[in-house]
């Protein structure tokens, strides 16, 4: 089926077969076979569907108590709403899916985690309180506890018996975390540590139990498991903040808190190893949970405008409310497609460990995607601020409202963009790593852009083509990797050794990979339905616009970043190869798929038919 | 005891129905198929009478072919195993868009009489898709045992159940003799949700096809289907209670559902 016209890297297979660390950007483009929502197995569903029922019969329901920080009476007595709902959704075993099951967890795949987490959409402060509980508060257990910590803590933190909270940023030291100046010095007998320093920003500071709390012992950063309930734990005054109201955010300060030595986490100077592997999940849940908020908020606004009307009819009816309908479903399906594509690889390394369940095999596997988990991050959560922008705006001056859904939403996704590493700094993450990976040769990028420069030097650019549905498509996403890779290639040979300064140059490429990564996310996933079904030709547009899309994103990105990188003599003529590159990516002039007005309105029709996000 | 739950998958009523072409039912093109509401209140009343009657109990969670088709029937039926079914009997039906209550209910109860002895069977008291309201009933004529429909509270006492009845704006306890079928409301129990446990638990948990002779022409069948008419936009007049005199303006003036 495939023709490419030499034994060059093919255009395009059925697999995945993009290599960890940005590999995506120089592998053939993926087919029929990557994993996608689609391919859940009927178990994940379940989950799912069980997480969904939960949120949308206790947590939505009782979302402005849970804003206003009620208090509940409940079998621990008194307690904020938002507390007793990690209790219950504890009780359905939504704070132990990753816990080994000789600790009372159940074990499970990291897909099954992030199927929860897109579940627990539209309620940020809740899946905030319950995150930094079972994620970032229990993870550095599971993955760097000795024996005699897991036992004694993961059973109580899967039942929330013990309530966690990750401590890592101070005053002082925000994105730079690993700066942190609290202290511990050993006692002199060795049974305990002394702990000073404050924390900031800590969620669950009101209610928290325990912690993991990182400071230096003789100079080096280390994890330590600290009882919040000991004397000298002063907790701070509630944050008065935009958004997630109903979660807690509070300050934490140690005063000579003893902690056992046996509570040290893993070895000394163990802390950057605990802070930076913990995050590659947080990130990765942090993306699911936006891109199931966007779908939400979709579902909100198609609700809205097709029962709102001005000059007599439904404000669905006017094109360019289409036009924002559909970009919001394509922006969405194209996150959805991205997480979904990554997470299903990651499971499928971890698969092949040869022992599933080890957990230092488990982080080696996680690191190596520690670009792609930046990527989601950055991608589904500002996706997620374009889906609202649209949305808020398509509600006129109700969206304005808090009676109406999107402002909370809106405002809750603003920490979204700041949290678990600010967008900035994983952007700077993504392109660091890319430079990582095209230096380091762990990705074939040099022969693939060795290719790109034969074709130039040769005249013939053509990569071939390929037959069958999307085909040209997919030969179009091939011509956005090749002109990408060259962009890459030429800014970073015109940076040279100035990576680290040329902020700017890096984060757009880093924008030019994350716009790649949407389109090709989007065609590999329509290609993965199958030409088969109801929705197959909305979804072929939704990747059509994707295409357009990210077609522009990367010229406009790589412009930018090659006319800096670049000696000024050299400009124009580069700037015309980047042209004629990215010729390839784009549809001939005559073709339907280059009106992307009439693929929105196709798109918005049928989405305003369904009644809702229809995938 | 053996208790048996008849389940229906029903579209998720939040989804968008759309008449088939057809013009006599709902198109399951697109559709989200859910358990309903009222079928989810009775298991999680069956699995608490059985916690209660202790010991050597069963729930046997049953669905008759369903315009759903087989696979998510099939589904539905895991749900109950989720939120704590014992086991489930499905019965394929090759041909569902011809298919009426009594069909189904003879179904039903063919399967129930194959299951050596039963002394409860649960309905909701209507499928929120087709909304006969008939299955119940017509299922307690077959197996020659009463029905008590609109359950909203009920104990078991050895062999005879308490059931409260919302009747009309009443209620009334009566006492049935066991077996006998139960038709349940919503406030027969609280919503349960499964435990992600459960949900793996339900993975190995038997569910058995019984194959019944379906009738070849159904009893009744459905002539034409309309959907209904366009809701009219709400409007919200204020909060509270300074908002009452407008409202009560409203409904003489424009709604003229007062009249006085
Ligand atoms: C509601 C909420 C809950 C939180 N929960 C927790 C928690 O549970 N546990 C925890 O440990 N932390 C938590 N945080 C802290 C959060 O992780 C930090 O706020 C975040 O990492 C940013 O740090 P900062 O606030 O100090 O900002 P700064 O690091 O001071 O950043 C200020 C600005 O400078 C930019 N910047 C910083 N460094 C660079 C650089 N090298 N290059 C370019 N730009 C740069 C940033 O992108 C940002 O725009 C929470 C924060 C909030 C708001």
């Amino acid at each position: 089926m495939l023709q490419a016209n030499t034994a060059r890297v093919p255009l395009a297979t059925d697999d995945d077969e993009a290599l960890p660390g940005g590999g995506f950007l120089v592998a053939p483009v993926p087919g029929k076979n990557t994993f996608t929502r689609e391919r859940l197995s009927d178990e994940q569903r379940a989950f799912a569907e069980a997480a969904d029922r939960f949120v949308e019969g206790e947590v939505w329901a009782r979302m402005e108590a849970i804003e206003h920080r009620a208090e509940v009476e409940g079998p621990n007595g008194k307690e904020p709403l938002v507390v007793q709902l990690t209790r219950q959704a504890a009780e359905l075993g939504l704070c132990s899916i990753e816990i080994p099951e000789e600790h009372g967890g159940l074990g499970l795949d990291l897909t099954t985690a992030m199927v929860v987490s897109e579940a627990l959409r539209g309620c940020a402060s809740f899946a905030t309180t319950l995150g930094a509980h079972s994620g970032i508060g229990t993870m550095p257990i599971i993955y760097f506890g000795d024996e005699a910590q897991k036992a004694k803590y993961l059973p109580k933190l899967a039942t929330t018996e013990l309530f966690s909270c990750y401590c890592l940023t101070e005053p002082g030291n925000g994105s730079d975390a690993l700066g942190g100046k609290s202290t511990a010095v050993r006692s002199p007998d060795g049974t305990h540590f002394v702990l000073n320093g404050q924390k900031q920003f800590i969620t669950n500071g009101a209610w928290a139990d325990m912690g993991v709390v990182f400071a230096n012992i003789d100079g080096k950063y280390s994890g330590l498991i600290v009882d919040l309930r000991a004397p000298g734990v002063v907790r701070g005054a509630e944050e008065k903040k935009m958004g997630i109201k109903g979660s807690s955010t509070t300050g934490l300060v140690f005063q000579d808190v003893k902690v056992p030595a046996e509570d040290l986490l893993g070895k000394v100077g163990d802390g950057p190893a605990i802070a930076l592997n913990i995050i590659y999940v947080g990130r990765m849940k942090l993306g699911f949970s936006t891109m199931g908020t966007a779908k939400h908020a979709i579902d909100l606004t198609v609700k809205f405008v097709k029962e709102r009307k001005q000059f007599g009819r439904p404000v669905i009816g006017f094109d360019l409310q289409q036009a924002k309908l559909a970009e919001m479903v394509a922006w969405t399906y194209a996150a959805d497609a991205v997480c979904y594509r990554v997470v299903g690889a990651v499971d499928r390394d971890l698969s092949r460990l040869p022992d599933r369940h080890d957990a230092r095999g488990q982080i080696e596997v996680l690191r190596r995607y520690g670009l792609e988990c930046a990527l989601i991050k950055v991608h589904a959560s500002e996706t997620l601020s374009r889906v609202l922008y649209h949305a808020l705006r398509m509600h006129g001056g109700y969206g304005f409202c808090e009676e109406y859904q999107v402002e909370r939403l809106a405002r809750d996704n603003v920490v979204e963009t700041i949290y678990e590493g600010t967008n900035d700094i994983n952007r700077l993450v993504l392109s660091g790593a890319l430079a990582e990976a095209v230096h380091g040769s762990s990705i074939p990028f040099m022969g693939f852009v060795d290719e790109v420069h034969r074709g130039l030097r040769s005249g013939d650019l053509d990569p071939g083509s390929v037959d069958g549905w999307l085909g040209a498509e997919t030969a179009r996403v091939f011509g956005l990797k090749r002109a990408l890779a060259w962009a890459v290639e030429q800014a970073f040979i015109g940076v040279g050794q100035d990576v680290r300064v040329e902020q700017q140059v890096m984060c757009g490429l880093a924008d030019g990979l994350i716009a790649l990564a949407a389109a090709e996310g989007a065609l590999a996933k329509t290609l993965a339905c199958g030409e088969g079904d109801a929705q197959a030709a909305v979804r072929a547009d939704i990747t059509r616009l994707c295409l357009l899309e990210a077609t522009g994103e990367v010229r406009r990105k790589a412009q930018e970043a090659l006319t800096h990188a670049l000696a000024p003599r050299a400009r124009a003529e580069k700037l015309e190869v980047l042209e004629r590159l990215l010729r390839w990516a784009e549809p001939a002039a005559e073709a339907p798929e280059a009106d992307a007005v009439a693929i929105k309105r196709r798109i918005a029709e049928h989405v305003a038919g369904r009644g809702r996000y229809p995938f | 005891m053996r208790i048996v739950v008849c389940l229906k998958p029903v579209p998720d009523t939040a989804a968008r129905i759309k008449v088939h072409k057809d013009g006599t039912r709902v198109d399951p093109e697109g559709v989200k198929f859910v358990l309903g509401p009222y079928d989810a209140r009775t298991i999680a009343k069956a699995i608490e009478l059985r916690g209660a009657a202790g010991g050597g109990n069963e729930v046997v969670a049953i669905s008759a072919g369903a315009a759903s088709g087989e696979a998510e029937a099939k589904k539905r039926i895991k749900d109950a195993l989720a939120l704590g079914a014992d086991r489930g009997v499905f019965i394929a039906d090759p041909t569902p868009e011809n298919r009426d209550p009594l069909a189904t209910a003879k179904a039903l109860a063919a399967a129930i009489k194959g299951l050596d002895g039963f002394d409860l069977v649960f309905c909701g008291r209507q499928a929120v898709d087709d909304q006969a309201l008939s299955v119940g009933p017509m299922l307690a004529t077959l197996l020659g045992v009463p029905c008590v429909t609109d359950a909203v509270g009920m104990e078991v006492q050895g062999s005879t159940a308490r059931v409260r009845r919302a009747a009309e704006g009443r209620t009334e306890v009566v006492e049935v003799q066991l077996p006998a079928v139960i038709t349940g409301q919503r406030d027969l129990a609280d919503e349960q949700y499964p435990k992600l446990k459960e949900i793996l638990a339900a993975g190995k948990k038997p569910i058995a096809d019984f194959k019944f002779d379906w009738p070849a022409t159904p009893a009744y069948h459905v002539v034409s289907l309309s959907p209904p008419p366009e809701p009219i936009a709400g409007k919200i007049v204020g909060k509270g209670p300074e908002a009452v005199p407008e409202l009560f303006k409203l409904l003489q003036s424009e709604a003229k559902v007062l009249t006085f």
